[in-house]
């Protein structure tokens, strides 16, 4: 259960980089449903077109969408309670010495085809993932400690790996999709060069089709119109309650808006300024309910300052070195702290993104177990960022209105942000107007993504706006962003923050297999960036989607939504499909419930 | 007249290669790595740098790879290596067309799992011709009677009418008048709901028969293709208009009506045939540009045309999939200038060209 407005978001808040290519899977209890309960379409949209389905080689998220109702894990999180259940795996459990997972197979999991699931599927699909050629480096990256997987009988499988990790039984479990070897073993077998002459698809050229154990099956993916689910009969574990899902596919958002409104989908990921333009719409509440909640896939925005700046140092041997040096202005923790505190960020959450969300603290989410009770933002402060700047050596020296350190230099940056989005050119313009009235100069400079990517891997910036997507787990690890080992190599850290502490306690808590002990490695991490405020840490994104009041047993989780727990009653179900016919009726009755989808006139 | 279609067929190819070579460089010149962007949006939370090896792979595949013409270092590519880089690419390219081979899309596959940029043209062409070829046909249609009226009754109240309607239409922006259109006749919206959100077909279009299948399309269609006409239009009907007033005060139209030809014999015989000259030419250049006009609709109305591939494409420098955009529509385009001139000729029998 992923939300969609992800990548919507995403591309709202600046582009952010999505961590979600690790999207862990996350399901409610489904309930028993009763024979009336069941039947009838889920509409779903997507705001673009998946770019395969394949679920090994697929990137994007709206191929998890689809392949989440098809396939399978052996773990997932549970929404309402966001602790890891079993899904093909009956039970499973982690060695003393953290090293070893071993999964038991529930006996009757069965693919679509009717094949059972075995130890062998696990093992193929792992080494699937774990082909070099196979177009899934990203994944395969997860389970780069990962020793091996074997099968021990036919129902137990077995994950070695080479150090303590806590999250062995996540990554086994929860990463990668369980395919039958049957039916994909010659694709990943054969030669990609020589796929064609035997007539044999290569793996990473399946882009549809797959068979999975999930409750539905692939029915149909029409180009740039719609992708249909169909229920899987075979099913072994408890019946859904939708015979098809559909998804279709509509690139603007005005027009998806009208597609919901006018009944053609049920549930639709919304931004906050179509939220704003509904909440006084005649049908809230009576055809449609509007939901914000909070989920660990929301993320976070942020505005990220450079504490390193690079110096390319020719070498005797002709070698280049780049030299690290600290950055003249925002190496100074009290500088950092004075830029958040000069941030009205309330003001800026309600003005400008409409009063949905909360102000990020630091790295984890507020409603995590790694979050430290009591952790509050530091507030809007001009006096106390005055303070702290002056204390920096950064004052009005001679009186032109700009601060100058002791050497006399101006305190001047450069404020560097992907081009492209509204909200966050009025975000730079509100905010290099309050550091303008502090003395600061800021150089705003809009570049596109592939430079502003670039710009991050040279690291040649001092301040940037970015946002990161979250995991979908409650326990996110803090390593790739925070610790000085993503410093190198154009790792994730590229604001280059270097600080002992924060990396013995990530090495801490990594290792650390008790649950309690490592959410007190947390606190005192999450404790010590928000001291250090190596980011000033912006807005905590929350998601914002409208559910049709046709769906029952809407709830919102800890995790988020999940609609494979609703159902649709009879008398509101869609009517079957009926051909146009010839006739250019008005085609909607007002009340947006049971029509088909948009083109067919009834 | 067939020594001179030879002759401008021959410099087309010249002309094309200036097109597709001024393109190729510039998205090869251009700062940024989209190779880097890519994996850096597909690697989520993994270290780039992991990928180091794998990009390099994707670059050589794709032709983007940047080669050391002097030196060792591949950190260290200077700004003339770039420009060779830039010129070896395109050779390669070149002659990788000439065998057929288009190169392949950097992320873009069709439903087949085909990442040639041929399949993906061709499985978007059809969206992309229908609109156009309705949209390019009620142009014609409607601009040359109103425009032949307008200059008949120059002066007239029809006259200033069209005259005000058409040039407040032709300075609609499209995304404007798409998203009106979208929220005042299309279902869910704020006015009259008529006609649909999205897509060019209904519900399953393959189990229509094809009348119904025709009216669907239409009725799918009138929107996208009303935003399509309004723009052309305005610009055709005046240019009827004036091109008609001029020739009305030519010296052979005063010679005609003082020779005592009814007025309507002077209008549609004599004048009328001159002053199609420049409509048809303009008609016939339209028709590329309509063909990438259309990007802003097909994304409004959530068409999946060859538009929205193109601009797909070059946000994210998919280089295989611009380079054959342009040349399908450098080739439309030339090909369109050709026909006017060959159409022109075919008008006025005092046009030769040899």
């Amino acid at each position: 259960m992923l939300h969609e407005n992800d990548k919507r978001s995403a591309l709202l808040l600046a582009a952010a980089i999505v961590l979600a290519a690790l999207a862990t899977a996350a399901r409610a209890e489904i309930p028993d449903f009763t024979p009336e309960q069941m039947g009838g379409t889920l509409r779903r949209c997507f705001s673009a077109e998946p770019q395969n389905l394949n679920p090994i080689t697929g990137k994007d998220l709206y191929e998890r969408y689809v392949n989440d109702h098809v396939f399978q894990r052996l773990l997932q999180y549970n929404a309402e309670t966001g602790e890891l259940e079993g899904v093909l795996a009956k039970d499973w459990e982690v060695s003393d010495d953290g090293l070893t997972v071993t999964f038991h197979l529930q006996p009757d999991a069965c693919f679509s085809d009717g094949h059972p699931v075995t130890a062998e599927d696990v093992v193929f699909s792992y080494r699937t993932v774990m082909d070099p050629e196979i177009d899934a480096r990203s994944m395969a990256s997860y389970l780069s400690k990962c020793d091996r997987c074997e099968a021990v009988d036919t129902h137990t499988v077995r994950f070695v790996w080479k150090e303590k990790y806590f999250k062995v039984a996540d990554s086994a479990g929860n990463i990668f999709s369980i395919l039958p070897k049957h039916l994909y073993q010659k694709h990943v077998d054969v030669d990609p060069e020589k796929a064609e002459a035997k007539g044999v698809t290569h793996f990473n050229d399946l882009v549809q089709d797959f068979i999975g154990s999930g409750p539905y099956v692939f029915e149909s993916w029409e180009t740039g119109r719609r992708i249909t689910l169909v229920r899987n009969g075979k099913y072994w574990g408890k019946p859904r309650a939708y015979d098809r899902i559909t998804f279709q596919i509509i690139t603007e958002e005005q027009a998806s808006v009208q597609a919901f409104l006018s009944g053609d989908l049920d549930y639709l990921p919304i931004t906050q300024e179509w939220r704003e333009k509904l909440l006084d719409h005649p049908e809230r509440g009576k055809a449609f309910d509007i939901y914000v909640y909070s989920s660990p896939a929301g993320g976070y925005s942020y505005i990220g300052w450079n504490h390193a700046v690079y110096e390319s140092v020719e070498k005797p041997d002709g070698t280049i070195e780049r030299v690290e040096h600290p950055h003249p202005i925002f190496s100074d923790r009290r500088v950092r702290r004075a830029m958040t505190h000069l941030i009205n960020r309330r003001a800026l959450l309600k003005y400008l993104y409409y009063d949905i969300g909360g102000i990020r603290t630091g790295p984890f989410w507020s409603q995590s177990p790694q979050y430290p009770p009591g952790c509050e933002p530091w507030p809007y402060d001009r006096r106390e960022a005055m303070r702290l700047l002056a204390e920096a050596g950064w004052k009005d020296r001679d009186g032109d209105g700009w601060l100058e350190n002791q050497a006399g230099k101006r305190f001047v940056f450069e404020w560097t942000m992907p081009s492209g989005h509204q909200q966050t050119m009025d975000l730079a313009r509100i905010i290099k107007e309050e550091f303008r009235r502090a003395g600061i100069d800021v150089q705003a400079t809009f570049v596109d993504w592939p430079v502003f990517v670039r710009t991050l891997d040279t690291r040649d910036f001092d301040a940037v706006i970015l946002a990161w997507g979250g995991s979908g787990a409650l326990e996110a690890d803090p390593y790739q962003i925070w610790h000085s080992d993503a410093i190198a190599d154009q790792g994730h850290n590229f604001i280059s923050l270097r600080n002992a502490e924060a990396d013995r306690l990530i090495e801490a808590a990594r290792s650390e297999m008790d649950f309690d002990r490592r959410m007190g490695l947390f606190h005192k991490f999450h404790r010590l960036l928000h001291d250090l405020q190596p980011y000033t840490f912006f807005i905590e994104r929350k998601s914002l989607c409208l559910v049709h009041t046709r769906l029952k047993n809407v709830k919102v989780h800890k995790l988020g939504m999940d609609p494979e727990e609703w159902w649709i009653p009879p008398e509101k179900r869609l009517q079957p499909r009926r051909p146009v016919q010839g006739k250019m009726a008005r085609t909607t009755p007002r009340h947006p419930a049971e029509t088909d989808e948009g083109g067919a006139a009834r | 007249m067939r020594t001179y279609i030879l002759k401008r067929l021959l410099l087309m190819v010249p002309t094309l290669v200036g097109i597709t070579l001024l393109t190729y460089a510039i998205v090869r010149l251009a700062p940024g790595d989209p190779v880097g962007a890519m994996i850096r949006m597909q690697a989520g939370n993994v270290n780039p740098r992991v990928f180091e090896k794998e990009a390099d792979r994707i670059r050589e595949r794709l032709g983007l790879k940047d080669y050391n013409f002097w030196g060792e270092d591949p950190e260290r590519i200077d700004a003339v290596e770039k420009v060779l880089n830039a010129f070896y690419g395109y050779g390669r390219w070149v002659s990788h067309m000439a065998r057929g081979d288009f190169g392949e899309s950097m992320q873009k596959r069709t439903r087949e799992g085909s990442k040639d940029p041929f399949d993906l043209y061709l499985e978007r062409a059809n969206v992309s011709v229908i609109l156009n070829l309705i949209a390019e046909a009620l142009i014609f249609l409607i601009a040359i009677p109103v425009g032949l009226m307008g200059a008949r009754y120059h002066g007239r109240l029809f006259d200033r009418g069209s005259t005000v309607v058409l040039l407040g239409l032709w300075s609609v922006p499209q995304v404007l008048a798409g998203t009106l259109l979208l929220s005042l006749l299309a279902r869910g919206g704020i006015g009259l709901e008529w006609f649909p959100y999205a897509n060019l077909h209904g519900a399953d279009p393959d189990a229509m028969g094809w009348g119904t299948w025709f009216v669907d399309t239409l009725w799918h269609a009138t929107l996208p293709v009303a935003c399509l006409v309004y723009g052309g239009l305005a610009y055709l009907a005046k240019l009827g208009r004036a091109s008609l007033l001029e020739n009305l005060r030519a010296d052979y139209v005063r010679t005609a009506r003082s020779k005592g030809l009814p007025e309507s014999r002077v209008v549609y015989h004599h004048a009328l045939r001159n002053s199609l000259l420049p409509m048809i030419t303009t008609m016939v250049m339209m028709l590329p540009m309509l063909l990438g006009g259309s990007v802003v609709v097909e994304r409004i109305f959530s068409l999946p045309g060859m538009g929205d591939l193109i601009v797909g494409a070059a946000m994210q420098r998919d280089l295989a999939v611009i380079m054959f955009g342009t040349l399908v529509y450098g080739t439309l385009t030339l090909v369109s200038l050709l026909l006017a001139d060959i159409l022109y000729a075919w008008a006025d029998p005092r046009i030769r060209y040899d």
